[in-house]
């Protein structure tokens, strides 16, 4: 019975013990409890950002944040000299962060997998690695302002800002996964225990409409053209003119999107879908299709330009105040005659210029899916003045952003289709979703836009810009320089300039349009905008292997 | 007859005993190779994401001017044809 006994007192003190325990775990020290529970979140790989040909633009990389736990550090001097050595860092950078009175103190940020397995080599006590996901862009800005870049939100999650990694956050994003499982002091899941899994799902990767090296073409001619004319501001694109599929964007100056903390907000509006600029010349092409669509004016029409043309208090005259007298409306268009668009708004009338103007889409967005878009500005038919719908012949009064101008332009010249234009072309995920182009309304009959195309061609032709082109190759186009209104005036030493153009001018392989704000060694869009377009064009030409139309 | 059901009951009570052990040792070790399995999955996906880095390197531009200027590349190595049609048209 004693032996009996003895067992059981032992039994009792055991489960004595063990009650004791679970008091301390449970009820003392309930936080404990989660050494048990392990609930993590599987964070979902951020979808990767492709160019038209599956070339990669955005991806992802894991980098590290490298942490010290001070009061674990036994040598202190050996971890100083060796990270300061493998991190490329500063000896007192580091050894300022060895405080024995703290738990935890961050070091760096963006060690490389190289650098971590080096420093876990060295078997130093008392630091430690966090996985950090980033963004990495194989060249570098090149698309900076299509891609927009990934920042962080208040709760420090990751979202992205501006261009696609904004417009399409939550294609990108992905859905987190989730493990809730029961440990062992080693941290091992226990089979027999809570075991919960819920799989993260990875964001789609987006193949853009991107041409990567017509995108490489732009930004190096753009940033060229920049300096030689010293504009403050640039910005090229360029398009399919029949799909609106953009093949380049690139606007100046623009931001590192790995260091977008470096850079002021400003930085990251992209002047192509966000600023407002008056479109000048450029915008006569416009109102010439709405004139010949409605029927009340010919390229061969003819009218007397015979000197500056009043409209109320204002007098209109031409840029260089000279006058043709009896000339046809593809001429006024080839020497950019303010005279000779006023004549053409006269023919159609006010209502008709107004409709027409909303028709080929300015004074509402494009719908580009691109964040940040502005729908641009027009006026309500009802502040319109007798000047206002003169001036807006010839693209003064009246503001647009450049993606609405080329939209309007494409129109003009793809046989009449008002598209929407678009950056993403299709969206890999569980499933591929293809983005076809989207028609919106037809704004000029065919026959139309193939006489617009010969006026264009034409202006080229015989217009200031005919020696920048090359040789037997067919453009089309218009130039434009708007001055820039200041405070209710405009300054005729600021000007925007800019071009807008196509080739070949048969079946149009692609459109382009260039803006530079403020050049300063010349200020017409003819000296300034227009090489740039035609330096483009020139690579374009030999990149699509377009062939020459005619000798 | 008591015997018998006293021997029979020890008997269930082992092979149960033994049971709960076999049970519990593999689920330790199948949860010791789920875990190094995931840490090598994980691993895996690490290896994956650099590999793919490195090949859009070396896919990139800045890639390619690099090799440009190691290998000499210059404008003359352009085409001509654009500025000068006869070469486009063959009739030099």
């Amino acid at each position: 019975m004693t032996k009996l006994r003895l067992l059981l007192m032992g039994f009792l003190a055991v489960f004595a013990l063990i009650i004791v325990r679970l008091f301390f775990i449970q009820v003392l020290f309930p936080d404990a409890q989660q050494d048990y529970l392990s609930t993590r979140k599987l964070i979902p790989q951020r979808g990767r950002l492709f160019d038209r040909n599956g070339q990669p633009l955005v991806m992802n990389q894991l980098l590290y944040r490298l942490f010290f736990e001070p009061k674990l550090i036994k040598d202190a001097e050996k971890t100083t000299y060796s990270l300061a050595k493998l991190l490329d860092l500063e000896e007192a950078s580091i050894s300022s962060k060895i405080n024995p009175s703290k738990n935890w103190v961050a070091v760096t940020t963006g060690v490389t997998k190289k650098q971590k397995d080096a420093i876990t080599k060295l078997n130093l006590s008392g630091i430690g690695f966090d996985d950090m996901w980033n963004r990495y862009y194989p060249d570098a800005s090149l698309a900076a302002h299509l891609s927009g870049f990934v920042g962080k939100n208040d709760e420090g999650t990751d979202v992205g800002r501006s261009g696609v990694e904004g417009f399409y956050d939550k294609d990108l994003s992905g859905l987190p996964g989730l493990i809730r499982s029961d440990i062992d002091l080693q941290g091992k899941p226990i089979f027999l225990g809570t075991q919960e899994r819920i799989d993260a799902e990875d964001g789609r990767d987006l193949y853009l409409t991107i041409d990567k090296s017509v995108q490489k073409i732009v930004k190096d001619k753009l940033v060229l053209g920049m300096q030689k004319y010293e504009a403050k501001e640039g910005c090229a694109i360029i398009a399919d003119p029949n799909t609106l599929e953009i093949l380049a964007l690139s606007c100046l100056p623009d931001y590192d999107p790995t260091t977008y903390y470096d850079f002021s907000n400003s930085a990251f509006r992209d002047t192509a879908i966000s600023d407002l600029y008056e479109p000048g010349s450029t915008f006569k092409p416009i109102v010439m299709a709405a004139g010949i669509e409605k029927g009340v004016i010919k390229p061969d029409t003819k009218f007397n330009e015979d000197g500056p043309v009043k409209i109320g208090e204002y007098t209109i005259q031409t840029w260089n105040n000279q006058y043709e007298g009896n000339i046809t409306l593809t001429r006024a268009l080839e020497k950019s005659s303010n005279v000779g668009m006023v004549f053409v708004g006269s023919k159609i009338g006010n209502d008709s210029l107004y409709n027409a103007i909303q028709t080929f889409g300015f004074g509402s967005s494009t719908g580009i899916d691109l964040e940040g878009e502005v729908p641009g500005y027009l006026k309500k038919k009802n502040d319109w003045y007798p000047i206002d719908y003169a001036t807006a012949t010839f693209g003064q009064g009246i503001v647009v952003t450049p993606i609405q101008m080329l939209r309007a332009f494409a129109a003009v010249i793809n046989g009449g289709k008002l598209m929407r234009p678009y950056v993403v072309k299709e969206l890999h995920g569980a499933e591929i979703q293809k983005v076809d182009p989207q028609f919106i309304r037809r704004v000029i009959s065919e026959k139309t836009s193939d006489e617009m195309k010969k006026m264009l061609l034409s202006t080229i032709e015989n217009g200031e810009t005919k020696y920048l082109k090359p040789s037997g190759y067919q453009i089309g186009g218009k130039t434009g320089t708007a001055q820039i209104a200041l405070q209710g005036h405009y300054d005729a030493t600021k000007t925007i300039a800019s071009f807008i153009g196509f080739s070949p001018i048969k079946h149009p392989q692609f459109i382009g349009l260039v803006v530079l704000k403020e050049p300063k060694s010349s200020q017409w869009g003819s000296e300034t905008a227009a090489p740039v377009f035609f330096e483009i064009a020139k690579e374009l030409i030999v990149y699509y292997n377009i062939a020459p139309e005619q000798l | 007859m008591k015997n018998i059901y006293q021997d029979i009951l020890v008997g269930i009570f082992l092979l149960a005993l033994f049971g709960n052990i076999t049970i519990f040792i593999s689920s330790m070790k199948i949860s010791s190779e789920i875990h190094t399995f995931e840490q090598q999955t994980f691993t895996l996906k690490q290896d994956n994401i650099q590999l793919e880095k490195e090949m859009a390197d070396s896919e990139s531009f800045a890639h390619t001017k690099e090799y440009k200027e190691k290998w000499g590349f210059q404008s003359a190595t352009k085409p001509i044809y654009v500025g000068e049609l006869q070469y486009a048209l063959n009739k030099k």
